[in-house]
């Protein structure tokens, strides 16, 4: 079965070889290239020079940071497309399953022993790439942006979408039963389900935190801000536009404190957020969601092998 | 008689309707039974119900006295399947084909596999996609035969061949099951080259076993009357009509022969493995199962 599964797959893996190495390579030479400008960086913040110097830094790696960013979020949907949904649709276009369900090994044992090594061999390479985000991201300079703006390429998350994406797949041509529709359904099934723990799911984790942006002007390091900064009464709730604009009015004229002056109109300006330290427990859950989602798949695909209609 | 295969009530439905109903047979072990009947008429469904590919929806089969559902490593160690249109994973070269052989069965027998395919002149180091049709198929059929198995069930083995690749396939097939004692199932709409080939036959139609039992009696028990034309009504009396041919003058009909004798005014001639499968395919209505044919062998 390990012949087998290396000789059907030895294509895809030489696809993987070719796209995975030369990312890791990229963000190994960006890591060692990117030292000595991030020490002037981290020398110049906070300060005067803070600003020139992440110019000079962005202006330098703005765009391999950018590509490589794109190639991280992309790279995930492929073991789906290329591996995953061919893996049972493609023998049932050709009529191989047939052939390689009437050897002497029962199907079960040939869909598990198969999935197994294609998924252990995944999620160690993409278990080397999330460690690889990671590092990229702690490369970026200080103050540049957050790192849950990279939450996607780093971390136990990132390996997570690789196995859910594979498992999609696979299930995806169990069901379907034929190659190039089960790829366009892991496609759009692949995308959905991320954009959906994306907007919908991941914000709401844990409880938003709110801050009075009118008090306290710098956020919270390495928080999550999510949404736009929205206008409250004291008492909490929504404020008109025309109330808003009248406190604003009266305040901007005032010399002081802005935020107290702005409280005793009876306005609040609040940002939701999610704190910074919540980052790794935000990386489980999403890995959680994504790992269990992957398992239902291979269940699915499993009794749809097993059912023998 | 010792028994490879034996269903019982055996039914299969897909989404579009039943595909096999009912259906009770036996496959004597040691044989090479031909299975045979119209498109549709149940032949893949029955042989893939046998492998365990398929679950059936209703009744029974056994293969060995086993299920090929509930016991399929026991099952899928003894049988080589050839399935409909030989299927092979195109980009492997023949070598590899093997190598999934050894790979996937634990009876596997390499030397014979190299040995049967260079015998045939088939080169190890070829990719499958650039054999011949015929060539494909010795390759199917050397896979099938490599996991040594005791049943042997070929879905339309030689269809889509020319007639020599036809011929060295057939031949090929009854050089190893006279030097390996093994069972043969083998469907086919193609009549002709069966005769010479299989030595028991069922014919399937319409979901159904219509015909079961030894070619050589069959051929025996049925004969071609031409009569003067007559009423065939008047012929069933007395005989077990399976098809009549009406013309001006005279009356041909393929009767299974029955107890009475035929009137001395009618010419009795001997008829062909395809005459009578095509009599029987013609008339669905009719039918002769074992137990009918042992009913005349009696007397």
């Amino acid at each position: 079965m390990t012949w087998l599964t290396w000789r059907q797959h030895r294509l895809e893996a030489l696809g993987a070889a070719l796209l995975v190495f030369p990312t890791l390579v990229a963000i190994a030479g960006f890591f060692i290239v990117a030292q000595p400008l991030l020490r002037q960086v981290n020398a110049a913040c906070p300060g005067d020079s803070c600003g020139a110097a992440l110019q000079s830094f962005s202006d330098r790696f703005g765009t391999l940071r950018t590509a490589l960013e794109a190639i991280l979020i992309g790279l995930p949907v492929l073991p789906g497309l290329f591996v995953g949904a061919p893996l049972l649709a493609r023998e049932f276009e050709q009529g191989t399953d047939q052939l390689v369900w009437s050897q002497g090994i029962t199907r079960r044992r040939w869909l598990f022993v198969k999935l197994g090594l294609l998924i252990a061999v995944t999620v160690v390479i993409a278990s080397l790439l999330a460690i690889a985000g990671r590092v990229w991201f702690e490369t970026n300079p200080s103050g540049n942006s957050s790192q849950w703006a990279e939450f996607d390429v780093q971390g136990p998350a990132f390996a997570a979408y690789v196995f859910f994406s594979l498992a999609l797949g696979v299930a995806a041509g169990a069901l379907i039963r034929r190659t190039v529709p089960a790829m366009a359904a892991t496609l759009v099934g692949f995308v959905g389900a991320r954009l959906a723990i994306l907007f919908l799911a991941r914000p709401n984790f844990l409880p938003q935190q709110q801050w009075d942006v009118s008090t306290i002007l710098v956020g919270q390091a390495d928080a999550w801000t999510i949404g736009d900064q929205r206008h409250f009464d004291v008492t909490g709730h929504p404020l008109s536009d025309t109330q808003w604009q009248a406190a604003v009015n009266t305040c901007s004229q005032i010399q002081g404190d802005w935020g107290s002056c702005l409280r005793d109109h009876g306005a609040v300006l609040l940002q939701a957020y999610q704190p910074g330290d919540r980052f790794w427990l935000f990386q489980s859950f999403e890995a959680a969601i994504f790992i269990v989602l992957g398992i239902a798949m291979i269940w699915l695909t499993a009794w749809l092998v097993g059912r023998r209609s | 008689m010792n028994v490879a295969i034996q269903a019982t009530g055996l039914g299969k439905r897909y989404r579009s309707g039943w595909a096999l109903r009912d259906c009770c047979l036996q496959i004597p072990a040691g044989r090479i039974s031909a299975l045979v009947g119209p498109n549709g008429a149940g032949k893949t469904t029955l042989l893939r119900l046998a492998v365990g590919l398929l679950r059936a929806t209703s009744g029974e089969i056994s293969v060995f006295g086993w299920s090929p559902t509930t016991n399929p490593i026991l099952v899928l160690a003894r049988v080589g399947f050839v399935p409909q249109d030989r299927p092979l994973y195109r980009n492997f070269t023949v070598d590899e084909i093997l190598h999934l052989g050894r790979n996937l069965n634990p009876r596997w027998d390499q030397v014979a596999a190299v040995g049967r395919l260079q015998r045939l002149g088939i080169p190890l180091n070829r990719r499958l996609a650039a054999l011949s049709g015929g060539q494909q198929a010795q390759v199917s059929l050397a896979l099938a035969l490599g996991k040594r198995p005791d049943l042997l069930l070929l879905d339309e083995p030689v269809s889509n061949l020319d007639p020599l690749a036809r011929r060295e396939f057939l031949s090929e097939l009854v050089q190893v099951v006279a030097a390996d004692g093994l069972t043969v199932v083998l469907s086919s709409h193609v009549v002709a080259e069966l005769e010479r080939v299989c030595d028991h036959l069922v014919i399937l139609n319409g979901g159904r076993v219509q015909v079961m039992g030894e070619i050589e009696d069959l051929v025996a028990h049925h004969k071609l009357l031409i009569a003067p034309r007559l009423d065939p009504a008047e012929v069933a009396a007395d005989q077990t009509v399976v098809q009549v041919t009406q013309t001006e003058r005279q009356s041909a009909m393929l009767v299974r022969v029955g107890t009475h004798p035929v009137r001395p005014d009618w010419e009795v001639h001997s008829v062909s493995l395809e005459d009578v499968v095509l009599a029987y395919l013609g008339n669905p209505s009719a039918g002769t199962l074992p137990a009918l044919a042992l009913e005349v062998d009696s007397q």
